[in-house]
């Protein structure tokens, strides 16, 4: 996420509203619907290969403070 | 008179059990396990239908169900493949596709035609002037019509199922028993496909050795072995139509779809045989040898009487023998190739005296009347495709071609396996395949089968060790030592035409020239501008010809010219498979026999049930719910509200955690009391709404819509999961009942309950929250506006729900208390103007535009969705949920979805409406233009084709305005 104050509109709306669709390893969210578990997933989107999958604690360290938001991982 | 072979020929018929049913209105005799095609060439009957294009007499060609030629029309069920479909008495099947009769169909004469239309005819033809299409469109297709469908048609039962397996293998055939049969090791749960009634696929029919009985004892062996696994299901009559990512696959089976997940799959699909092509190659009694030898074995039907057989391989010769064996006199076995290397069946067949012609091939079809084939012309091959001027003709009834094979390959090219060709070979090969999907034989070239068998047991090896059952390798892949059967280039043009390359749609060998002469070079644009491959048999007797044709007009490896994608389903499927019921969860509060007993008429709110209103006596539907609504105004009703979401946040984070989700502030509300919280997300589109109780500095109890609970708990973790805020947050909707008592009487009735909670107007103001016990049942009570009336939300464990329904009834038995469903609910809540999100909202509503702005707090740091709202808010909405009035009570009513238009302009639309039996008006809310937001602006709706309502903006709430009564 961007910096929520300071980042510019044009900024702000791209992370919003538009996601790059990119051909090769991307790390995505999944949630494991029966107990509601987030965690991370490198896959390939081109071969759909699942490269490994991970706990949401390895990308985002202690607590997060919005009065700073770089401080939140992307 | 029928003629049968004798016992042991026709595997799958029952001589013991006649059938008798009608073809175009003949009546036609078969047996119990006949096709309506096997029984029809029992009786000598060829003609099944007509072809697509040019009406052509057309028969069987595979008898395996994979071409469009056997298409027919069943009562209730069109283009029904007459080589699939088995028989039933009094079963009435007629032709399809002609005009007049399909002996004499008028609309054959389109084949003399056949110069002035070709490829691309349509396209150019009718392509100017603008519109001709659409003028000679219906004209066209019903001369290139299939089938008729059944307006009048009985619903039937169609359902699903779900099945998970290890090692799911497809097609039962050697490979596929033989790979089933070794993936069984200890533990590994295996299933095993086939389309066919019985296992053993070519074993049933093909000749393997040069008795012909070797086929028959394998098949038997492996039966055998296989009935011994009880770790083996095998599913007959199944078609695995698809191959979805992880091993999802759909098998159809009669009305039912079975989802299957396997671990590892192998694909054991087979090879299907490929015509010769030359002119006339599509007449009634042109076959593949494969298919004769189905008639012979499996159906004990005579294919002729006089046979020649056009072969470029060995298998030929099997045919020849197997023809011979049955008494059927070979005219001559025309072979391809200039050097034959035979094998002992082809050697033994010369040893017969069979004649053999040796580097010759059937350069033409003849017929006569009888619209089968009646002899053919055999020509002297000169060089590839082409012939000697003069030739021989031999009469026979019966053309049996054997000059190539092209793999089953669909669902593993879905799977992500690439063809290659091989020029020295001629075959399709499939290449990188997942690694959780295998392949094993002919599928993947290998024919012999002692190379079959090899091929399928590594296969098994290699799925059971990676998925943990053995630990010994796999061992080397197998590359046949045998000289392929594929002739490269059966194809032989002739000057009249008629060489068909694709039977479904009438393509013969200058279309698919004349389309890459047209400048389409690419494999699929020559599909789709000719039409080649996209008729129901998609390609399977098309694609290798198709490929080969433009490889050579465009002067291009085979490979590289490539065969067009084969998307699911593999073979015609049934809406009713996909539409069929289907697994939805059903949710029942604990107060569920308390609503049938009191009379509820049900409805379903996503998977809840929930009461719509309770039958009162004879009284009509509208008058029960209006009743229910008087009697919330007037005295005290209760509604079940346990379907509301309930989700519990503990920890020192808990309220800067709200700050962060809601929209609202938490951190100074004080315990005790609750506040409305609303939902965004990161685009200030409003998703949620519930309200958040206060039930101590760190605890939080927050109500979330029956819908939304599930989507807002796991947004809140997926948060939280980032921000790492130090609470626990958990999902207690199916923990807790909820009771919501509403009206004027309200109060009495609770006081009358046994409680440790003070429900006095000041001890429990509007608003509070309390935990304490009622009659013993440990209960959370909130004062919510709900209806706005005096309302008590009586929240308790879920197994104690009915208990304390029963308790409030009791309770406001002396006072009148009765139920309310959910639709005097919705009409009390729209006379307060309460908004029902997803209802009220739609993707694009920010809380602006829904007159909800007071709460969004400006002055926190942070919230999700606060900085786009902030941008929404730098420019004045293009919309507004406003109510409205209509005082008219004659005018038809408007529903959701109506159009608010300014003169023919659609300016907004209509979200709830409903007659209001406190304000005895009709009100509704609507979304609206800005301009038109101003109470007082008079608004039109079209509430019909011909008829617009006209309605007033009106403040809300448009029931106690200033929200006085909720607060007594």
């Amino acid at each position: 996420m961007p910096d929520h104050i300071a980042s510019s509109s044009r900024d702000w709306a791209e992370y919003v509203f538009f996601h790059d669709n990119n051909a090769g390893i991307v790390t995505e969210w999944w949630c494991h619907i029966a107990s509601s578990f987030w965690f991370l997933a490198e896959r390939n989107t081109v071969t759909d290969e699942i490269i490994r999958t991970f706990k949401t604690d390895e990308l985002f360290h202690g607590r997060a403070d919005v009065t700073d938001p770089k401080s939140e991982s992307k | 008179m029928t003629k049968r072979l004798p016992h042991p020929y026709g595997r799958l018929i029952d001589r013991t059990k006649k059938i008798q049913f009608s073809f175009e209105g003949k009546i036609v005799d078969g047996l119990a396990g006949d096709t309506v095609a096997t029984a029809l060439l029992a009786n000598n009957e060829w003609l099944l239908s007509r072809s697509f294009k040019y009406h052509r007499p057309r028969g069987v060609l595979t008898l395996a169900g994979q071409d469009a030629n056997t298409m027919i029309q069943l009562p209730s069920n069109p283009n029904a493949l007459a080589d699939k479909e088995l028989i039933t008495e009094g079963l009435e099947a007629k032709g399809q596709n002609y005009s007049g009769t399909l002996e004499k169909d008028r609309g054959s004469i389109l084949g003399l035609f056949s110069r002035f239309l070709p490829v691309g005819f349509y396209y150019k033809a009718f392509f100017r002037p603008r519109g001709i299409w659409e003028k000679w469109a219906a004209v066209i297709r019903k001369k290139a019509g299939l089938g008729v469908i059944d307006q009048n048609i009985s619903p039937s039962y169609y359902d699903k199922q779900y099945k998970f397996f290890d090692v799911v293998v497809v097609g039962g055939g050697p490979a596929g028993m033989q790979a089933a049969l070794d993936s069984a090791v200890d533990g590994c749960e295996v299933l095993l496909i086939d389309e066919n009634p019985i296992l053993g696929g070519s074993l049933n029919y093909s000749r393997f050795d040069v008795e012909g009985c070797q086929g028959q004892l394998i098949r038997q062996e492996l039966i055998s072995a296989i009935e011994a696994k009880n770790n083996i299901s095998v599913m007959t009559d199944a078609v695995c139509n698809g191959w979805f990512a992880d091993n999802w696959l759909p098998v159809v089976a009669g009305n039912r779809l079975f989802k299957v997940r396997a671990a590892q799959t192998i694909l054991c699909t087979g090879s299907l045989e490929q015509p010769a092509l030359f002119h006339n190659n599509d007449l009634p009694g042109v076959i593949m040898g494969s298919a004769a030898q189905r008639m012979i074995h499996l159906y004990g039907v005579y294919p002729g009487s006089a046979a020649v057989i056009l072969t470029g391989n060995n298998d030929g010769y099997g045919v020849a023998l197997d023809l011979h064996d049955a008494g059927i006199a070979i005219k001559a076995i025309v072979d391809l190739r200039d050097k034959p290397i035979y094998d002992a069946i082809a050697e033994k067949a010369i040893d017969l005296g069979l004649t053999v012609k040796t580097g010759y091939a059937v350069y033409a079809a003849h017929h006569k009347r009888t619209r089968s084939v009646k002899s053919v012309d055999i020509r002297k091959i000169i060089r590839p495709g082409v012939c000697e001027e003069i030739g021989d003709i031999i009469d026979c009834d019966v053309v049996c071609m054997s000059v190539g094979y092209a793999p089953a390959y669909q669902l593993a090219c879905q799977a992500g396996a690439q063809l290659s060709y091989n020029d020295t070979s001629a075959i399709f090969t499939l290449k990188h395949c997942p690694s959780n999907l295998q392949l094993a034989g002919s599928v993947n070239s290998l024919w012999d089968l002692d190379e079959v068998r090899s091929e399928a047991s590594r296969a098994a090896r290699i799925v059971t060790k990676s998925l943990g059952f053995i630990s010994e390798t796999e061992g080397e892949i197998i590359s046949s030592a045998k000289p392929s059967p594929n002739h490269p280039w059966p194809i032989f043009s002739h000057p009249k035409g008629k060489e068909f390359v694709d039977f479904d749609e009438d393509l013969t060998i200058s279309d698919i020239i004349n389309a890459t002469s047209d400048g389409y070079e690419h494999i699929q644009l020559v599909k789709r501008y000719s039409t080649c491959g996209m008729g129901p048999s998609q390609g399977r007797h098309s694609a290798l010809a198709a490929a080969r044709i433009v490889a050579w007009a465009t002067n291009r490896s085979v490979a590289e010219t490539g065969v067009t994608t084969a998307r699911p389903p593999f073979s015609a499927e049934k809406l009713g498979l996909s539409a069929g019921r289907s697994f939805y969860p059903k949710r029942l509060t604990n107060m569920h026999t308390r609503h049938i007993d009191a009379g509820a008429e049900m409805l379903q709110a996503g998977a809840w049930f929930r009461p719509a209103f309770y039958h009162q006596g004879k009284l009509d539907n509208q008058s029960c719910i209006n009743n229910e609504v008087d009697n919330i105004r007037n005295n005290v009703g209760l509604v079940d509200v346990s379907t509301l979401g309930g989700i519990d946040l503990r920890g020192p984070d808990v309220a800067e955690f709200l700050e962060r989700f809601y929209t609202f502030r938490f951190k100074k509300q004080p315990v005790g009391r609750a506040r409305y919280a609303l939902l965004t997300n990161e685009a200030g589109i409003v998703i949620d709404d519930g309200v958040a109780c206060r039930l101590s500095e760190f605890h939080y109890y927050i109500t979330a819509t029956t819908g939304g609970a599930d989507r807002v708990y796991q947004s809140m973790l997926k948060w939280n999961s980032q921000w790492r805020l130090d609470l626990d947050i958990s999902n207690v909707t199916s923990a807790y009942c909820g009771i919501n008592i509403a009206g004027p009487n309200a109060r009495h009735v609770l006081t009358k309950l046994q409680s440790d909670i003070d429900f006095s107007s000041d001890a429990f103001p509007y608003m509070g929250v309390r935990t304490g016990v009622i009659s013993n049942i440990p209960a959370r009570v909130i004062r919510v506006g709900f209806v706005g009336e005096i309302g008590y939300e009586i929240h308790v464990p879920q197994l104690v729900g009915e208990a304390l329904w029963d308790l409030v009834i009791e309770a406001g038995h002396e006072f009148g208390i009765q139920p309310f469903g959910i639709e005097a609910q919705r009409i009390l809540r729209l006379e307060k103007g309460h908004i029902i999100i997803g209802q009220d909202t739609d993707a694009m509503s920010n809380p602006n535009e829904i007159q909800m702005g007071w709460a969004v707090s400006r002055d926190k740091p942070f919230f999700v969705g606060g900085r786009t709202i902030s941008e929404l808010e730098r420019k004045p909405p293009l919309r507004k949920l406003v109510g409205f009035l209509i005082d008219d009570l004659n005018s038809p009513m408007p529903q959701e979805s109506h159009l608010v238009l300014d003169g023919t302009k659609m300016t907004g639309r209509v979200t709830s409406c409903n007659y209001s039996p406190t304000l005895k008006k009709i009100i509704g809310l609507a979304y609206v233009p800005l301009e038109k937001a101003e109470s007082g602006s008079t608004i039109v709706i079209k509430s019909s084709e011909d008829y617009s309502v006209e309605a007033t903006v009106t403040e809300l709430p448009f029931y106690d305005p200033k929200s006085l009564r909720q607060e007594l």
